[in-house]
């Protein structure tokens, strides 16, 4: 086993490290965007609101994220507005993310006490504000852990973007494993750099759980 | 519509592929995960760390590249599967770590009363477990299990990366012949669509049937 | 103390629950301390004292649901915990009835008392269906044979437990707080179970805040607080005349609240 080509690849590794956050930074943020609207409009919204983000909500979470990479990339050139391999991994990503985040933001809500929405009914405040400025912020303990735990699975995912021919981590890493012969070390190291990214923040999604539990912030469901 | 319609037959044999893929690693996965979730509590500390150690690697890693590691990199090591073993393979190791903690968080769950209430009555370690803890796990851990399922079922299409003829791919190679990229690439996504709805349908049923009377 | 308690057959004047000396610490906190107890054969034994004076954990250290850190717990001869004696023994001489009942939610009551029987004693099925049958006739609920505990009141439920631990023939009867999860109009069905044993010539130690249970059924009352056994009397005398302050502080508490909820007092 030749571990010396790790080191002889080092800033390839480097770079296609970088893009791997910076898709899954920048999704992140916009899947949060949209997934907290879409997550309000289901609640707030009436019955074909509701029924339509459901749809969509279904539609993205009931299929893989490949095939939907797959769509946007070949389905963006194919009418005519051809996207870059960045580009559409990132709109692909969000779009995934808006959709998992956004029943990462409804299961926070509904964890709130129903007792909390009707509290504030009865006193009269409306509807969107109960939801926004009560119930929301309550709601707070049981998201972020969850947003955390959810970004840990898309600096994953965007290995997916492979696909695409995006170089990010895993596509860089294959390349050099085709150059130098050496999948295994490569691919060790590829796990090895995935895992020092994830590891310490699955680490802090306990420390947090826990230490929101502790502060009786999250109210025992009875 | 027409070249979907006129090959049907080429998404029913991906589709086969794609189930029998997520089954066999379903049921692999279930095997490694309930013997991961026991060694951590088993007495040896090698054994529980080890444990831990699979889990949290698992989790911590991409699927794909546990998928090249396994049909890419272990060949290195003399270990060489075909591309559609090293899918069942990877899918079954990454599949029995969140297993695993599927069944720890149903461990976790029961209340202490039913280990003193065991304990009590003098039940054997062994009779407590598959009498007492094992059946109120499953029944509380059932509906994530088929959650797990239905991931695996979706995650199967990374399959195609190493040409294994599941679902994706076999769609991707009709696009590449016939250039009818959007009907073929919006018939894949509902078909996963509908195949998720109907399997997640299915498990809901089988667990009431698991929940009767009990709850 | 007759040596023979401890090794061989003890004799049948013997106490059957002999605890000596124990301490029990949970982490810094001491939860029993220098416990000296005696329980004598067919003895109906009432603990009571305020929530943390280690009542439970008492009557926990009895069938080693909580192992001791100093000191000895015998049981009709055999040392608890002792390494030549398997918990098992004990246990099937030990029944316990637990504040939140603890039935097997996944089995149907009749399963409920036949596991234990069939899996530790060995009886045939049929044998355990018989005996539970019995049993819960005995509670008076032989109807509910085929429920699932879900389907059943606390009062019933915790009737089902106390058949399940009678299942396996123990000689003595633990029960910690039997009565403080159940609705006020369900107490009395589960109390009138325990009279009948008590009558029957169960041994029995009982955690309980029931005062006129322990009036009624009690050989003897003991008042633990913070770990040790404080004072110990007939119920009459302890009721009525507590000698220590502790006891007294305890007991007028309680006191005055179960005299405003007795039927039948007059207004003051």
């Amino acid at each position: 086993m030749d571990w010396s080509i790790v080191g002889a690849n080092a800033t390839l590794l480097l770079w296609g490290t970088e893009t791997t956050i910076a898709l899954a930074v920048v999704a992140f943020v916009a899947g949060s965007a949209v997934g907290l609207l879409v997550a309000l409009g289901r609640v707030l919204g009436g019955r074909d609101v509701e029924l339509i983000l459901k749809a969509a909500v279904d539609l993205v979470r009931g299929s893989p994220l490949l095939v939907q990479l797959l769509v946007i990339y070949l389905g963006a050139s194919a009418v005519g507005l051809p996207l870059g391999p960045f580009p559409a991994a990132l709109l692909g990503l969000s779009v995934n993310a808006g959709a998992y985040l956004s029943e990462i933001f409804r299961g926070g809500i509904a964890s709130v006490s129903k007792g909390q929405t009707e509290a504030g009914l009865a006193l009269g405040l409306p509807r969107a504000y109960v939801v926004w400025g009560l119930v929301l912020p309550q709601a707070l303990p049981v998201i972020v852990p969850a947003m955390i735990g959810f970004f840990i699975g898309l600096l994953k995912d965007t290995s997916l973007a492979y696909v695409l021919g995006l170089l990010e981590l895993t596509r860089m890493g294959k390349n050099i494993m085709d150059r130098t012969f050496q999948p295994f070390e490569i691919s060790l190291v590829m796990a090895g750099i995935y895992f020092a990214l994830c590891f310490p923040l699955s680490l802090l999604v306990r420390v947090v759980d826990a230490r929101l539990r502790r502060s009786g912030l999250v109210q025992a469901r009875l | 519509m027409a070249v979907v319609l006129d090959n049907l037959g080429v998404f029913a044999s991906g589709l086969a592929l794609t189930l029998l893929v997520a089954l066999s690693a379903s049921l692999g996965g279930s095997v490694v995960g309930l013997l991961t979730a026991l060694s951590r509590m088993a007495p040896a500390a090698p054994v529980r760390w080890l444990a831990v150690t699979y889990v949290e690697v698992i989790r911590n890693t991409p699927g794909l590249v546990q998928l090249f590691l396994v049909y890419l990199g272990l060949p290195n090591l003399g270990i060489r599967f075909s591309p559609l073993g090293a899918l069942i393979v990877a899918l079954t190791v990454n599949n029995g770590a969140y297993v695993a903690e599927i069944i720890r968080g149903g461990l976790q769950a029961i209340p202490k009363g039913q280990l003193d209430a065991a304990a009590a009555l003098g039940l054997p370690r062994r009779v407590a477990l598959a009498e007492v803890v094992l059946p109120q796990t499953l029944r509380a851990i059932h509906p994530a299990l088929a959650n797990q399922f239905i991931q695996t079922v979706l995650a199967s299409s990374i399959g195609t990366v190493v040409g294994v003829e599941e679902l994706t791919q076999v769609a991707l190679i009709l696009e590449s012949r016939t250039y009818q990229t959007v009907e073929i690439l919006v018939a894949l996504t509902l078909i996963y669509v509908a195949v998720t709805v109907l399997l997640a349908a299915l498990m809901r049923r089988l667990g009431h049937r698991l929940d009767r009377g009990y709850r | 103390m007759n040596p023979d308690a401890v090794s061989g057959a003890p004799a049948p004047s013997d106490p059957i629950v002999l605890i000596q000396g124990v301490t029990k610490f949970f982490g810094p906190l001491k939860v029993l301390d220098e416990v000296v107890l005696s329980v004598a054969r067919g003895e109906r034994l009432v603990l009571i004292g305020p929530s943390g004076s280690g009542k439970s954990t008492l009557l926990r250290c009895v069938n080693g649901l909580e192992e001791v850190s100093s000191g000895r717990v015998v049981v009709d001869g055999m040392v608890v915990g002792d390494p030549g004696t398997p918990l098992a023994k004990v246990r099937a001489e030990v029944g316990m009835v637990f504040q939140h009942f603890n039935l097997f939610p996944h089995k149907t009551v009749l399963a409920n008392l036949t596991l234990a029987p069939m899996r530790v004693l060995g009886l045939a099925r049929s044998e355990a269906e018989g005996l539970a049958r019995e049993l819960l006739e005995r509670v008076g609920l032989p109807e509910k044979v085929g429920e699932y505990p879900a389907r059943l009141s606390g009062g019933q439920q915790q009737r089902v437990a106390i058949a399940r631990a009678l299942a396996m023939r123990p000689k003595i009867m633990l029960f910690d707080e039997p009565t403080s999860s159940l609705d006020p109009e369900l107490v009395g069905e589960v109390l009138d179970v325990m009279r009948q044993l008590a009558e029957d010539g169960m041994t029995m130690l009982v955690v309980t805040h029931e005062m006129a249970f322990a009036e009624d059924v009690a050989d003897r009352v003991i008042v633990m607080d913070r770990g040790a056994l404080v004072e110990e009397g007939p119920p009459q005398r302890i009721f009525t005349d507590p000698r220590t302050p502790r006891a007294r502080a305890f007991l007028t508490r309680l006191l005055a609240r179960s005299e405003r909820h007795r039927p039948g007092r007059e207004p003051a």
